[in-house]
């Protein structure tokens, strides 16, 4: 039988050609998306061919490394501890002295008590630079992101500092909504770089939380392949296991993440307790992945 | 090979078992551990979905239900257990009376609740009249009540102690009350692995022939296979294999239901639990090895909820039920919620893109939800 005509080429074609994503496949810039095909991106009965292009993507950029961030263990920056709440310039350079190559504050932060030093972004971020951060804490992609906040991320970019953007995301929200916000991200990245990684924010269940405002673990993974699909700019994309639980955090491996952040923290899944690295390690490679450890600013550390 | 083939089936060892499964052939031992040993969850996930719309479409079941654990005191000493208390005077240690037991069918069962699943420990001090009052009890209380009970183990266990044969002890609890068996007990069939983990109950041989003889009486059954701690990929195939070939002989197997293992308060705590990849790895080669059994569930309770709801795009029809005051994997050391509604469970289910299809337990269907709009 020949190749084109056999049972699985036939169902594929057949999948990919009804949603109108076989030309997808052929683009190499996610600005020719089309919104037909992102349409097609959310359909739930698509949502395996939608991660199988994610993590297409993602190998693409990376392979089978999967890196993950150590936490708290002296050679290995901690981006969850970032600068403790320090209220002066002058405080948070110091920290950062004796904590060199440490992930700092939130961006918006470190621009605060910078400006009362009469410092723009550009300078504060290359006098964190000098000081010795490597990164800053990540910081919410704003839903109504003015030219402020942008002008701010990428001065601090400008410096070399790593920069995190987190994509938070409600279970009640339009998707177009949220694809809009991280188009919307896409396109200044390619204008003028303003982030290293994203990191997936899925709402938690607090109190006063509409249970329908919280992703469910279908939903999550969606989310991962659109902004591994949607954001082809933005290296990393980083999923918290702690918003996630480990096990559907595993699996968003398969559908675009190439990064956990980790391993000191709380699993709310089915088995809540901390997580160690070795415990980290065996879920990427069991998942098929080669795990390596990463410092704060996505540089590879150890294997 | 097309560039298409390679993307979104880039493993070679899966495309011959692809063809097989788009063809409808059935599969063989060694396509199941080339599956259940591969790293490539979405294509596996893909071939199963194919399998599950193939029969069901979107359609997704669920009931609502509760549970009934009457007692935890049992002779048998499953190294995986965390509910069973070897003996009455330990600590959390409990056998509900009739009366108690009652109440509790009274306090749990809701007019819109079609089953009552009831699985207990094998005490040693009740009489062979507390199981039958219990079903007859059940059945005043509330007639149109489903009641599943008794895992096969349970039932080897009857008839080795009340001195009858399996159809003996069948058709008793039948005529008290008796609608179906749960699938309970399976574990792992490989004898290497029961004799390690639960040597001193019903063998595989035993399990099955309880089911047979069920079947042989036209009551419907459930099957289950405990993973995720000493067996091998080549064992969980077996399992699969052995039930399949039940299966082909009765037709009398409703539902298979992988069940993933849990470590708190039992004596394998040090093994890790089945990771989210491996369960839903799990249920897709279920799917694709299962050929003959209609339906494939997850227990939301041992999966968590996440994973139990991606599984419906990885072979999975049916998300069990509201399963009230289940204690069994919650001494395990699931932090599942105690139950679900029966709102949560629509919601998860169209949130999946699937249609909700709340039925009862032979799976007769008891209202259909709209899928949600997108």
């Amino acid at each position: 039988m020949p190749v084109a005509d056999r049972p699985t080429s036939l169902l594929i074609r057949h999948a990919l050609e009804q949603a109108g994503l076989a030309s997808l496949l052929e683009q190499r810039s996610a600005d020719t998306i089309s919104r037909t095909q992102i349409e097609s991106l959310l359909r739930p009965d698509l949502a395996l061919l939608a991660a199988r292009i994610a993590h297409q993507r993602r190998l693409e950029a990376f392979g089978l490394v999967t890196t993950y961030a150590r936490t708290g263990e002296g050679d290995a920056p901690d981006i969850h501890r970032a600068a403790p709440a320090l209220t002066t310039w002058a405080e948070l350079l110091s920290w950062g002295r004796d904590h060199v190559g440490a992930c700092g504050p939130r961006p918006e932060e470190a621009v605060r008590l910078a400006r009362t030093e009469g410092l723009n972004a550009a300078d504060a971020g290359k006098a964190l630079k000098t000081v010795g951060f490597a990164a800053l804490a990540p910081t919410r992609l704003p839903e109504l992101a003015d030219d402020l906040w942008l002008e701010q991320m990428a001065g601090l970019s400008s410096s070399g500092l790593c920069l995190t953007v987190g994509l938070p995301f409600n279970g009640d929200e339009p998707p177009a909504c949220w694809i809009e916000r991280v188009q919307q991200l896409r396109r200044w990245q390619a204008h003028q770089k303003i982030a290293d990684a994203m990191l997936m924010l899925p709402k938690q269940l607090e109190m006063g939380t509409e249970l329908a405002a919280v992703p469910t673990g279908f939903g999550i993974l969606q989310m991962v392949a659109l902004a591994r699909i949607l954001v082809d700019n933005v290296p990393h994309l980083s999923v918290p296991w702690s918003l996630t639980g480990i096990k559907l955090g595993q699996i968003t491996l398969s559908w675009g993440a190439d990064d956990w952040v980790g391993p000191e923290g709380y699993d709310p899944g089915d088995n809540p307790g901390p997580v160690e690295a070795p415990r980290l390690t065996e879920l990427i490679s069991a998942a098929g992945f080669e795990p390596v450890a990463r410092d704060a600013a996505f540089h590879l550390i150890g294997r | 090979m097309t560039a298409l083939e390679t993307l979104f089936m880039p493993s070679p060892e899966l495309r011959p078992i692809a063809e097989k499964v788009l063809a409808g052939e059935r599969l063989n031992f060694d396509d199941g551990v080339t599956l259940m040993t591969s790293h490539d969850l979405l294509t596996i996930g893909r071939l199963a979905n194919h399998v599950r719309e193939r029969l069901h479409g979107d359609k997704t079941y669920f009931n609502q239900n509760f549970h009934l654990n009457a007692t935890n005191v049992c002779e048998a000493n499953c190294l995986f257990c965390s509910f069973a208390r070897l003996e009455e005077h330990q600590p959390q240690a409990y056998t509900m009376s009739l009366q108690q037991a009652l109440e509790k069918v009274g306090e749990l069962a809701t007019p819109q609740t079609t089953e009552v699943h009831i699985v207990n420990g094998l005490h040693a001090g009740l009489p062979w009249t507390y199981y039958t009052d219990l079903l007859k009890g059940i059945k005043a209380l509330r007639p149109n009540l489903h009641i599943k009970a008794f895992t096969a183990v349970e039932i080897h266990y009857f008839a080795e102690k009340f001195g009858l044969t399996y159809e003996q002890v069948l058709t008793t609890l039948r005529e008290a009350g008796l609608d179906s068996l749960p699938g309970g007990g399976a574990e792992i069939f490989a004898e290497r692995v029961r004799q390690k983990l639960c040597d001193d109950k019903v063998d595989s041989d035993g399990w099955l022939q309880v089911h047979r003889q069920a079947h042989q009486m036209g009551l419907k059954s459930n099957c289950t296979m405990l993973y995720g701690h000493i067996e091998t990929p080549e064992e969980r195939i077996d399992h699969l294999l052995r039930l399949r070939a039940l299966q082909d002989e009765t037709g009398g197997f409703q539902t298979f239901i992988p069940l993933a293992f849990h470590h708190d308060g039992n004596r394998m705590r040090k093994l890790p639990e089945p990771t989210g990849f491996d369960n839903l790895r799990t249920f897709a080669v279920s799917r694709l090895m299962l050929d003959n059994i209609p339906h494939l569930k997850a227990y939301w309770i041992m999966t968590g909820v996440k994973t139990a709801q991606t599984s419906l795009h990885f072979g999975v029809d049916d998300l069990d039920g509201t399963v009230k005051d289940e204690k069994v994997y919650h001494m395990a050391g699931a932090e599942t919620p105690m139950a679900l509604s029966r709102a949560e469970l629509v919601r998860l289910i169209r949130d999946a893109g699937r249609v909700p299809v709340e039925r009862d337990t032979l799976y007769n269907v008891v209202a259909v939800e709209e899928a949600l709009s997108r």
